[in-house]
């Protein structure tokens, strides 16, 4: 019995090749699709769940409570993760963690990697493992460190790593102790180089000091068994208590993160490495399933579509005595054997799509994780079956359910309410094209929006080169530099101006300055330091008083600042010039000297906060950034010229740069990323929705072939035949609009929330969206309605 | 063996019932060969589904081997169809995508009879209607009169006792026609019951008994 189904099932296929090629082609698609975007979902739910401990390990975060609101980060005390130790039995361990992309030199040679300083129990609590080495000893020794195979590989070659020496650009001469094994992309914690915490000269001293006023480490904490994180928690306060400074007892308070809720559940300043929201996650699952939905739906049409021409043969199989069963198993069966054909060419096309896909999420995803490849098998396997019966559930009992007698007659037309749902269901499809239109739409418009705003400074033809290096462990070896590096390139041809600051337009500015608020409360407000040459070389303009200068002892000494408009305005003053601020916890004062005009030095994610700027003169070692205006003109050249000199100053350094303007734009990038996709996703959709049209013109088409020889016969011409079998989808097309433009203006509507800047919705967009759904689905209703139009009406005649 | 009493069949458009068969008293016994004749919507189609148990009559009793068919559940009525009547229709109604030799398995494999049986029932029934040769052809290889030969050979090679022919050489020459009649006048000298609707007197000799169908009615003739 099984092998005479496959067999019919088989010879189906063959009979009706345009059918099996749209239906094959599109669950392939859909099943392309919701692989890859599974792959990625699971990715994305399993971060950090690689290290043994997962389930134990949680992350201790600090909020902090000010006159400006309550701030969450990431960082925690430096002397917090021993102090716990001590305290607590019940936590196993207590790891610090501090990771930042380091520019440092090994035996001469430069790199840009991630480097860590860890306590050494990260071995223990943790699953990263080595290579070579004892993960046991290799951080004991102050002078270890511990490298990626590709570094060992760029400084040793072909020779054994182990036991050798580098030598740091700050004098330090280092024993390799171990080679890391190349962390997993899933990893919260990533890092190339790794360190004993003891090596970073934290300033941590248990008594006295600022033990508990330096925040620079994560703390991370494996709890025991019988020592819940809730137990933990309800410590904290006693925790604050005991060890905090007086001014942070009332202030600070800790909390608990568990490690695997980092990558998508935590969005806190100073996160090791940039988090995901589970959002997305969530709506590209949405994605998926209704794909796969629309390609099962698609499969239902066709299937019930081309009963008409099977209805002979279920007859006829009555006739023989075949139980509704055994038809309803046939007919599953033939679901199932196009569902594992298209599950084939799915997972093929899945594969070539696959580095594409990864290109655009920026991962590196694969079909078959290595190690597990069996599990992931089956669950294709499953879905495949799950999916062919989903689909073929409907036609089986659908085209099994009519009475013997209309089976074996000539014509046979399926209910009406049958058609009601299938159209139902193309509404759905353009609905979702729709919506999804319009999102590519209004996303395209808002980042065009932002990339084209005025920021209040001239962003374009700036090239920052980060020069951070120099100040990182010795600073008093690096000054001078920096100042000599910006009067060498200033005197480059094709250069307007060059500044030395900590910080450019487009990074967050770090908010540390807590300034006495009006007498009541403290003001924590983002600052940062420039040179004198900042503003004029970024454009921008002063409101009142002037620009720093080294001809005035209160700027060199450091008493001046510049405020922008809206600090200012924050501490209520009319005219800020002459003002003085106080610093909370001491007596300093500062002047304001100045006032610049508000300018975005966040991205337009955010409204503009207020800012104080300090005078730094171009010999101290604390710059971070060297940003250079050059001329538009000839740009290649005089980056040329830039290289030159600054390899004149200083060799060692490789020149790495980049332009403001895209740095400043890469704080779209989360905002580009979801406009690719939502666009793969509605080219897939509308795709995916006109076979659906296809599927269903051809039903029509069939079950009207009769009325349609009989209006030629009586003179309808091909625009008219045309016309007639177009009318429908219009009317379902037009209804989408309907359902689709609300959904889609409240959805839109809300994702611009996420911007202080963002554009108006404009109606045109709407229109455009529809008319374009409109014009698809009229394409694919006339590539078959035309063939029915152009037919001779004899041929459809003749068999009545 | 078939026992129809005051069968009324009627369809309901709203208030008005159009009826297709008024107070049909029908009888067949074992082994007889009937001809059912009238002209085109007297019914006999019908009548000839409503004995066959593809069409439910809306009024009156039928006895099918002692069993009250009227009384019977649509499973049971089914089993009955499938163990005791074979079909035979105008235009043949082979499966298109199947072989000769498939289309006469098909009956055999709803019966669930096992492998081998059913191996040697085909060849044998292959033999009988001498269309071995044409076993691996699909039904769109044959001539109509072929196709006819395979229909019949699908009805009998389950040994019904009843055979339903619906105007079974109406698509036939009349030189096929002949042979078909022939095969089914053999059917019934074995013993096979045959009930056949037919325009045609010719046809109609080859049975025993002849019933007339007028508006619905049997006309006493």
């Amino acid at each position: 019995m099984f092998k005479n189904y496959l067999k019919l099932a088989i010879r189906n296929l063959l009979k009706d090749k345009t059918y099996s090629f749209i239906n094959i082609i599109g669950l392939a698609i859909g099943i392309a699709t919701a692989f890859m975007i599974l792959l990625y979902v699971y990715h994305e739910m399993t971060y950090d769940t690689f290290h043994r401990n997962a389930q134990h390990i949680y992350r201790i975060t600090t909020s902090t409570t000010s006159g400006n609101g309550t701030m969450h980060t990431a960082r925690t005390p430096n002397a917090m993760a021993p102090a716990l130790r001590n305290d607590y039995p019940g936590i196993v361990n207590a790891v610090r963690v501090d990771v930042y992309e380091a520019r440092l030199l090994l035996n001469g040679l430069p790199f840009k990697e991630r480097l860590c300083y860890a306590d050494p129990a990260i071995f223990d609590m943790f699953s990263f493992s080595l290579l070579r080495g004892n993960p046991a000893t290799a951080l004991q020794d102050r002078n270890a460190i511990v490298i990626s195979e590709e570094i060992a590989q760029r400084c040793f070659g072909k020779e054994d790593p182990m036991g050798k020496t580098l030598c740091l650009d700050t004098g330090e001469t280092v024993t390799v102790t171990g080679i890391l094994r190349e962390i997993p992309e899933r990893s919260s914690i990533k890092f190339k180089i790794l360190r004993p915490y003891a090596a970073g000269n934290y300033d941590d001293s248990l008594h006295g000091g600022e033990a508990f006023h330096r925040y620079n480490v994560r703390t991370y904490v494996q709890l025991s068994e019988n020592f819940p994180p809730s137990e933990l928690e309800k410590q904290f306060p006693r925790f604050v208590e005991k060890y905090l400074p007086a001014h942070q007892k009332s202030r600070n308070q800790f909390h608990l993160q568990k490690l695997t809720d980092i990558h998508l559940h935590s969005h806190l300043l100073d996160e090791l490495e940039p988090g995901s929201n589970v959002t997305y996650s969530y709506i590209l699952l949405g994605i998926a399933a209704f794909i796969l939905f629309i390609a099962c739906v698609n499969f239902m049409n066709l299937s019930t579509a081309r009963f008409a021409r099977r209805a002979k043969e279920i007859g006829m199989r009555k006739v023989l005595g075949a139980a509704r069963a055994q038809l309803v198993k046939q007919f599953l069966g033939e679901a199932i054997l196009l569902c594992s054909i298209a599950m084939v060419f799915g997972l093929a096309l899945a594969e070539i799509v696959r580095p594409i896909f990864n290109d655009l999420v920026g991962k590196e995803l694969e079909l078959f994780p290595a190690g597990s490849p069996l599990p992931a098998l089956f669950s294709f396997l499953a879905l495949a079956l799950a999916m062919g019966i989903l689909s073929g559930v409907y036609p089986a009992f659908f085209q099994s359910s009519f009475p013997t007698l209309e089976l074996l007659k000539e014509n046979v037309r399926p209910a009406r309410s049958n058609l009601t749902l299938r159209r139902l269901l193309v509404v759905l499809q353009f609905s979702l094209s729709i919506i999804l239109i319009i999102g590519v739409g209004i996303l395209f418009q808002q980042l065009d929006f932002m990339r084209d705003y005025d920021l209040g400074f001239e962003q374009e033809h700036v090239v920052v080169v980060p020069i951070d290096l120099f100040g990182h462990k010795e600073p008093k070896q690096a000054s001078g530099i920096a100042g000599a590096i910006r009067d060498e390139l200033s005197q480059c041809t094709g250069v307007i101006s060059v500044s030395l600051c900590e910080e450019i337009p487009g990074h967050d500015a770090p908010r540390l300055l807590g300034f006495d608020w009006k007498g009541k409360d403290y003001l924590p407000i983002k600052q940062f330091s420039v040179d004198e040459n900042y503003f004029a070389t970024l454009g921008m303009e002063f409101v009142e008083g002037r620009n720093f200068s080294e001809e005035f002892g209160a700027d060199v000494s450091g008493d001046a600042v510049i405020l922008n408009e809206a600090a200012a305005k924050v501490m209520g003053w009319q005219s800020a010039i002459g003002k003085e601020m106080k610093f909370l916890r001491s007596e300093d004062r500062v002047k304001v000297i100045g006032v610049v005009k508000d300018y975005h030095f966040q991205s337009l994610h955010y409204a503009i906060e207020p800012l104080v700027f300090f005078f730094r003169t171009k010999s101290s070692p604390y710059h971070r950034y060297l940003a250079v205006r050059i001329n538009p003109r000839d740009i290649p050249s005089t980056l040329d010229r830039l290289k030159k000199k600054w390899r004149a100053v200083v060799p060692n350094r490789p020149f790495d740069y980049f332009f403001l303007d895209d740095e400043f734009n890469r704080n779209y990038q989360t905002e580009e990323l979801w406009s690719k996709i939502i666009t793969c996703a509605a080219l897939l959709t509308v795709f995916i929705a006109c076979l659906g049209v296809f599927g269903l013109t051809a039903h029509t088409v069939t079950q009207r072939t009769k009325e349609i020889g009989i209006r030629k016969v009586l003179g309808a011409t091909v625009a008219n035949i045309l016309s007639l079998l177009s009318q429908d989808f219009v009317k379902l097309v037009l209804l989408a609009n309907l359902i689709a433009l609300p959904i889609a203006y409240f959805a839109m509507n809300r994702w611009l929330q996420n911007f202080a800047y963002r554009i108006e919705i404009s109606w045109w967009v709407f229109v455009l969206a529809g008319g374009l759904a409109l014009l698809i689905a009229l394409l694919t209703v006339s590539t078959q309605a035309l063939k029915a139009a152009l037919a001779n009406p004899v041929e459809s005649l003749r068999y009545e | 063996m078939i026992k129809m009493k005051s069968i009324f069949k009627y369809y309901s458009a709203g208030a008005i019932k159009t009826y297709v068969l008024r107070d049909v008293d029908f009888e067949v016994s074992e082994g007889e060969f009937v001809t059912i004749m009238g002209p085109s919507g007297s019914g006999k189609s019908t009548l000839l589904h409503i004995v066959g148990m593809l069409d439910d009559p809306s009024d009156g009793e039928y006895h099918f081997l002692d069993e009250a068919v009227h009384k019977l559940s649509e499973k049971q009525r089914a089993e009955l169809h499938k163990n005791y009547i074979g079909f035979v229709f105008q235009s043949y109604h082979l499966i298109d995508e199947l072989t000769v030799y498939e289309n006469l398995e098909t009956p055999l494999l709803y019966k669930k009879i096992k492998g081998d049986e059913r191996k040697s029932m085909v060849c044998d029934i292959l033999d009988r209607f001498q269309i071995v040769g044409k076993k691996d052809l699909f039904p769109n290889q044959l001539s109509g009169g072929q196709q006819q030969l395979v229909a019949v050979a699908r009805a009998v090679i389950t040994n019904p006792k009843l055979i339903l022919a619906d105007e079974p050489t109406g698509n036939l020459h009349s030189s096929q026609g002949e042979e078909i009649m022939e095969l089914f006048k053999k059917l019934n000298e074995n013993g096979t019951t045959i009930i056949q609707v037919t325009h045609s007197e010719k046809n109609a000799a080859y049975g025993k008994r002849i019933v007339n169908l007028l508006d619905g009615r049997i006309s006493r003739a």
